[in-house]
């Protein structure tokens, strides 16, 4: 008895000990981004926020500089709220795009026995795991040859081909919980296979759809090397890549603006990972281990 | 009339409803990666002399560079490292996760925060962490009197492991929830008659979690080495692959020979490669993710 007790002891450090690293990075960005550079750059560090603690997210946002920056401000954080609307626009398309064009062959997938099911089921894992930085030149001539470098179709397109995998899996993990019974008897009624899918599947799997849909935003919004390799203007640059620019320049980092950039760039995926949070795992090791 | 459905019958015409997959599919993957076997058999440098067939000559050009061999170098330590840390800490952190403790739900959604976060961002939080100057690190190193200047961490040798430290910090929290999923399918009890039997903690966890735990680790192994072998935004944020080519992980060569330094042939023999080693990984854990775990 006495064991276990010093198990849970032990445990309960070791969880505590884990969230202070895996917090302190993310809510230190967080504190500096409510100061000005000034107060930021002081030693020692203060934690307290500025009067005006939103200062460098109307400036990033808004365009209300301060202080020095009323001067002289990297044109990259001018682009920060166009390339916000350009993540979003991204990838909400692509992620409903990838619904869209998995669904149907998840249903399949997950409904019926054919030939080739189990040679389909594995060249998609196995797809998913070629690194996008191995068909980045080939992809960039193709794109080039379409005419689509620097719109939000290049995106749109490559971003939907790789999360196809993933949608394929996850939607097919969830289209397998549905009982045969009630596909088998929409189909008796009358209904094709589509109009199944549509009428029937669509509706009772809504929250295994909403997770791949998060799942795929998410991807969508934190993507960064194929937008920084297909676009080269601030009409269709995305979040990352403007961050990116000021990130790591080598003089007069503005250092106030880029944290509370980081924070506008993270803090949305942190939020609705948490929403879901329930989903998350589930929808990650979805049909990859079998009990 | 009933032409429509009959030819769309899921049993025989069951590739249809793949079409638009498989044509997206084509498009971003399979042609992307034949096309990249070609170029990477042509010599092809924008501003260079003219595209001409070289059969092997840039696989012969790249073994022969120590600048590839260095970045394999450090692609292959780089992944050792990431892969074998998170393996070992995502597994006491689920451990400890499956005590049923109070106020378990809060450290599970903590967990989420660095995985949501991107490598990009993850890079630029590091950065502005061990910066220099003003960076957190070094001013408790100094009120501990450790430095008077502060270290220049991302300059110098002690780059490569806060790029590890930061990989680190985006994968271990995930992982160990994947774990803690398999743990929770692990029954309960088998722990109880394996403490009946006399079993310590050691043994019951060498015995019943490590075996059954088997296909959620190899899941964990191969997610982390497929995200290791891509790492390529942490290091744009954290070092730009510097200091010299200390942090120049391979898909960081690929950008910079196709896209600063133009050379798409070179580019894409190294591109040919780091898909073939990939490729080589995910078949040998698959064959091994999905034999049957005996009793």
């Amino acid at each position: 008895m006495k064991a276990e007790k010093y198990k849970k002891v032990l445990a309960f450090a070791i969880l505590i000990l884990a969230s202070i690293i895996f917090v302190f990075p993310f809510a230190w960005i967080l504190i500096g981004s409510f100061q000005t550079d000034e107060q930021l750059l002081s030693s020692p560090p203060s934690i307290l926020p500025n009067i005006d603690f939103l200062i460098n997210y109307k400036a990033v946002l808004l365009g209300e500089f301060y202080g020095p920056y009323k001067v002289m401000v990297p044109t990259a954080i001018t682009w920060i709220p166009r390339s916000i609307i350009n993540s979003i626009i991204v990838a909400v398309i692509s992620s409903t795009m990838t619904i869209i064009v998995s669904s149907p062959l998840a249903f399949i997938l997950a409904s019926f026995k054919f030939r080739g099911r189990d040679a389909i089921t594995f060249s998609m894992i196995l797809v998913r795991t070629l690194p996008i930085a191995a068909l980045i030149i080939p992809l960039y001539l193709v794109m080039k040859n379409l005419n689509l470098l620097n719109t939000y179709w290049v995106l749109i397109l490559t971003y939907t081909g790789t999360l196809l995998p993933y949608g394929i899996w996850m939607l097919t993990a969830s289209f397998q919980t549905i009982p045969k019974d009630i596909t088998d008897s929409s189909t008796v009624d009358g209904c094709s296979t589509i109009q199944t899918l549509y009428k029937i599947v669509f509706p009772i799997s809504a929250p295994g759809i909403v997770v791949t849909f998060i799942f795929c935003f998410l991807l969508c919004w934190n993507e960064f090397f194929v937008a920084l390799t297909m676009t080269n203007s601030p009409e269709t640059y995305t979040l990352p890549v403007v961050i990116s620019m000021f990130a790591n320049l080598p003089q007069m980092t503005p250092y106030s603006l880029m944290l509370a950039s980081a924070v506008l760039g993270a803090v949305p995926p942190v939020i609705i990972v948490l929403i879901f949070q329930k989903y998350i795992v589930s929808g990650l090791i979805a049909g990859a281990v079998k009990g | 009339m009933d032409l429509g459905r009959k030819s769309a019958d899921p049993h025989k015409n069951w590739w249809i409803y793949g079409l638009p997959s498989f044509i997206l599919i084509a498009l971003i993957f399979l042609f992307p990666i034949s096309y990249a076997v070609y170029i990477s058999t042509l010599q092809w440098r924008i501003g260079g002399p003219g595209i001409r067939f070289i059969g092997l000559g840039n696989y012969l050009l790249l073994f022969t560079d120590n600048l590839f061999w260095q970045s394999l170098r450090v692609t292959l330590i780089y992944a050792i490292c990431v892969v074998g840390l998170t393996v070992l800490l995502s597994l006491i952190l689920a451990l400890a996760l499956n005590e049923e403790l109070k106020g378990i739900g809060i450290f599970k959604a903590i967990m989420l925060i660095p995985w949501a976060t991107s490598p990009l961002i993850s890079g630029v939080i590091w950065s502005w962490l061990f910066n220099k100057d003003f960076g957190v690190v070094n001013y408790v190193l100094f009120s501990f009197g450790l430095t008077k200047s502060g270290i220049n961490f991302l300059a110098s040798d002690l780059a490569f492991p806060v790029v590890i430290l930061a990989t680190l910090w985006n994968y271990v929290p995930i992982s160990s929830l994947i774990l803690l999923a398999g743990i929770k399918t692990i029954p309960q009890e088998l722990f109880e008659a394996s403490k009946v039997d006399g079993a310590n903690a050691w043994q019951s966890f060498y015995m019943i979690t490590f075996p059954l735990l088997r296909n959620y680790l190899l899941l964990v192994v191969t997610f982390v080495t497929m995200w290791s072998l891509r790492a390529f935004d942490i290091i744009y944020s954290l070092t730009s692959g510097g200091p010299g080519y200390l942090t120049t992980v391979i898909s960081w060569l690929i950008y910079q020979t196709s896209f600063v330094r133009l050379n798409f042939g070179e580019g894409s023999a190294i591109s040919v490669i780091l898909a073939l080693i990939t490729l080589v990984l995910t078949f040998t854990y698959f064959r091994l993710l999905y034999k049957r775990v005996e009793f």
